[in-house]
């Protein structure tokens, strides 16, 4: 009888772990099923993904957001990119009417910006300027790009002379540019060839242009010479390990021309947009004569929040007035330092905002102090004849020191204070000091693809 | 013959996906005839892809010496959309300027875990098909049709049948490549997919580089015979200079030794002799034509592959 119960027991025992180890064989088999559809859904996810990559290669982008706006093709040899600048100006004089000004609101710079590729190595750009309340071309050229290291633009640019003129206008840490700008040229119409060489470690340009007075710019020629300008900019440490000196860049422009009667001399501004030097005009005016050279050594030096920019220039023209001739050296220079209290990197090509301007998030953007000594020396030798001592000045000295918040990469406030004093310029005396306080709204919109 | 000055010549040849490895052997075979021949070097650029992509390209100004497609189709619409060669181009060159032929056949992966046998297989419900898209794919056309005809094997002159089968077909392809290299890449690489239609040159290919351990070779009862064509694009190679090589080059195809490196390819070669040495490799299966069943190339694209055609109205709906 106990034996029959225990042969009874192992017999249950012995079904029960048949039909568990069928259940169990049975739900291993449903898991590799349902593992091994997994997999092949995720590859399938993956496979239409490289797919969908492929195709996109071949097929034409919108792209619109904080990176801009722009449409190219799925290689990106055909692009097209809408980009644009609005500088509003506020412009307060200190003192008014001793600082000889107005108080002012002005549309300073409204560009729309158009940039394109085209056949891969092909670039162009077109930049209208509808500020102060006129219409000018700023920028209408194009470029071919045979390597890197050898590029060639025609049309008109910025000539390269200037280290702060070169700047791209959305990244000068002033509103307005400081005095050896008004001694090199602006835009001109010719044909340059440039290029990198290592990433940028040299770079060149050199063109040949109609020619325009110092810190003008040209649309056509009045003479057959034509100005040969160039530069060469070395940034050393550029790709080394030597982190505090990879932003230091030292370079040299020069242009060389000959300008005849019917060209125009320059007049220079304080950065208040108050004139105080021009060239006698009337019924015996001074003209052009013949030669100009200008000479601009320069350099920048930038670490972690930390900023330095430096130039000089010179200026030698020949000027004519009546039967007297002369050959003026005209000076300027500058020193600009910038430091950010919030810690963005310093750069010659524009800033990253690390905390965009969103209250919400308790992020305020970035601060940005800066500090800029600036002085332009008109040559003594003017003043015999050529202008008039008691009109105009023959030298301007500034200081300027600001403060920018930039509320973002694309939209920043500037807000500067400068005091610029003269040497002559008056009757008696020195003509009284420019002080006046500069707020920029800069909003400028960029593409990256 | 007359031989131009230049002691180097440049040819494109604009060819669809599977033929990669057949065109790199092929053309240094000929660069060594051709150099003997008349002392000059020539070139090669070879451009790969879908077959209807590719004579798109060579429409829009890809300038091709000669093509070399995956069906009459594609240099029809050469010839006709940018005259660039004759519309009789197919009467240049013996067997309708088709040197080699090929078929469609499967690829399962090793102990075919889906028992695939024939085409009616492929629609069975948990059966995952790899074949590129007809809409860019020479390959994929062939596909589309051999799946086609042999529907209509199984039922005689009944369409709606047809359409019925290929329409459960393609309801089991996860992914449209583009081309069949592309599928290729899927079903092998990316080990997506139970069975993937073939260039038989393609399925060979893979089980033969990639490993008889992984994959086996599945003859359907009933295939179609690709006759992949090839052509010198007249005009593109008067304005190269590459006429007579281009010429020399297509020629050179129908040689023994043309034809036995297409053998070697997996391609079937026309030449009896070189066919007889190498019909081992070739599995044997019945082939209908593409005019047999649907009367040319020209019908089969308009009835099926245009826009709003019978694939359109399968496939996305």
């Amino acid at each position: 009888m106990k034996k029959k119960k225990q042969n009874k027991y192992l017999l249950a025992s012995a079904l029960s772990l048949l039909v568990l180890g069928s259940s169990f064989k049975a739900g291993a088999e449903s898991l590799e099923s349902k593992v091994n559809d997994l997999d092949q859904q995720q590859k399938i996810i993956q496979r239409k993904w490289e797919l969908e990559q492929e195709r996109l290669k071949d097929s034409a982008i919108a792209v619109a957001g904080k990176d801009g706006f722009a449409i190219q093709s799925g290689d990106k040899s055909f692009q097209l990119k809408l980009k644009g600048l609005l500088h509003a100006d506020g412009r307060f004089f200190v003192k008014v009417p001793e600082s000889n000004g107005n108080h002012t609101f002005v549309a300073r710079r409204v560009r729309p910006i158009l940039e394109g590729t085209i056949y891969k190595n092909f670039d162009f750009r077109f930049v209208p300027d509808f500020g102060n309340g006129t219409t000018a071309i700023q920028d209408a050229y194009a470029d071919a790009k045979v390597t890197p290291y050898f590029k060639l633009r025609v049309g008109k640019f910025k000539v390269p002379v200037g280290l702060e003129r070169l700047q791209t206008i959305n990244y000068l840490n002033s509103v307005e540019f400081a005095f050896p700008t008004s001694l090199v040229p602006n835009r001109d119409v010719g044909a340059q060839v440039f290029g990198d060489i290592q990433d940028g470690v040299l770079s060149y340009a050199v063109g040949a242009f109609n020619g325009v007075a110092d810190g003008s710019s040209g649309d056509t020629d009045v003479s057959d010479a034509k100005d040969i300008a160039g530069r060469l900019f070395a940034q050393p440490f550029l790709k080394t390990d030597i982190d505090s000196l990879k932003g230091l860049g030292v370079g040299i422009g020069a242009s060389y021309g000959k300008q005849k009667a019917a060209s125009p001399l320059p007049s220079f501004r304080s950065s208040g947009q108050k004139a105080f030097f021009q060239y006698t005009s009337g019924a015996t005016p001074t003209t052009a004569n013949g030669k100009i050279v200008r000479f601009s050594p320069q350099a920048y030096y930038y670490y972690g929040p930390f900023g330095l920019l430096g130039e000089y220039v010179q200026s030698r023209q020949n000027v004519l007035n009546g039967t007297s001739e002369a050959t003026l050296n005209n000076q300027a220079w500058q020193v600009n330092t910038s430091y950010f209290l919030t810690g963005e990197k310093a750069s010659y090509k524009g800033i990253k905002v690390k905390n965009p301007l969103k209250p919400s998030d308790g992020k305020w953007g970035a601060v940005e102090l800066v500090a800029r000594y600036n002085e332009l020396r008109v040559d003594q030798a003017a003043f015999s004849g050529f202008a008039s001592a008691t009109a105009w000045a023959q030298r301007a000295r500034a200081f300027a020191g600001g403060i920018n918040w930039h509320f973002n990469d694309n939209v920043k406030w500037v807000t500067d204070y400068e005091n610029t004093t003269f040497l002559g310029g008056a009757t008696s005396g020195n003509r009284p000091s420019n002080m006046w306080l500069n707020q920029d709204f800069n909003l400028h919109s960029k593409t990256k693809l | 013959m007359t031989i131009q000055a230049a002691d180097k010549i440049t040819l494109l040849n604009v060819s669809y996906d599977p033929t990669r490895e057949f065109y790199a052997d092929f053309n240094k075979s000929f660069q060594t005839f051709w150099k003997t021949k008349t002392g000059q070097d020539v070139e090669f650029q070879q451009s790969h892809g879908g077959s209807g992509k590719q004579a798109r390209a060579v429409i829009d100004g890809l300038s091709a010496d000669v093509v070399t497609l995956a069906l009459a189709y594609d240099i029809d619409a050469i010839a006709e959309k940018a005259g660039l060669l004759p519309s009789a181009w197919q009467k240049r060159l013996p067997n309708n300027s088709s040197p080699y032929t090929s078929t469609i056949v499967f690829l399962v992966r090793k102990g075919n875990p889906k028992q695939i046998k024939d085409w009616n297989d492929l629609t069975k419900p948990g059966v995952s098909v790899i074949t590129p898209n007809p809409k860019t794919s020479g390959g994929a056309r062939w596909n589309y049709l051999a799946a086609w005809g042999y529907s209509l094997k199984q039922n005689p002159n009944d369409e709606n049948k047809a359409k019925e089968f290929v329409s459960a077909l393609f309801k089991n392809v996860p992914v449209l490549d583009s081309g069949a290299r592309g599928s290729t890449t899927t079903f092998v690489e990316r080990g997506i997919g139970d069975v993937l239609i073939a260039w038989e040159n393609e399925a060979l290919l893979a089980l033969n580089e990639l490993g008889k351990d992984k994959f086996e070779l599945v003859v359907p009862s009933y295939s179609i015979l690709a006759e992949p064509p090839v052509s010198v694009v007249d005009k593109n190679a008067k304005k190269n200079k590459t006429e007579e090589v281009a010429k020399a080059y297509l020629d050179y195809l129908y040689t023994e030794q043309g034809q036995e490196i297409a053998a070697k390819h997996y391609f079937r070669p026309r030449n009896e002799v070189i066919a007889k040495k190498y019909a081992a490799q070739f599995p044997k299966v019945t082939l209908f034509t593409i005019d047999e069943v649907f009367g040319g190339w020209k019908k089969a694209q308009a009835a099926h592959f245009s826009d709003g055609g019978i694939f359109d109205q399968i496939y996305l709906k």
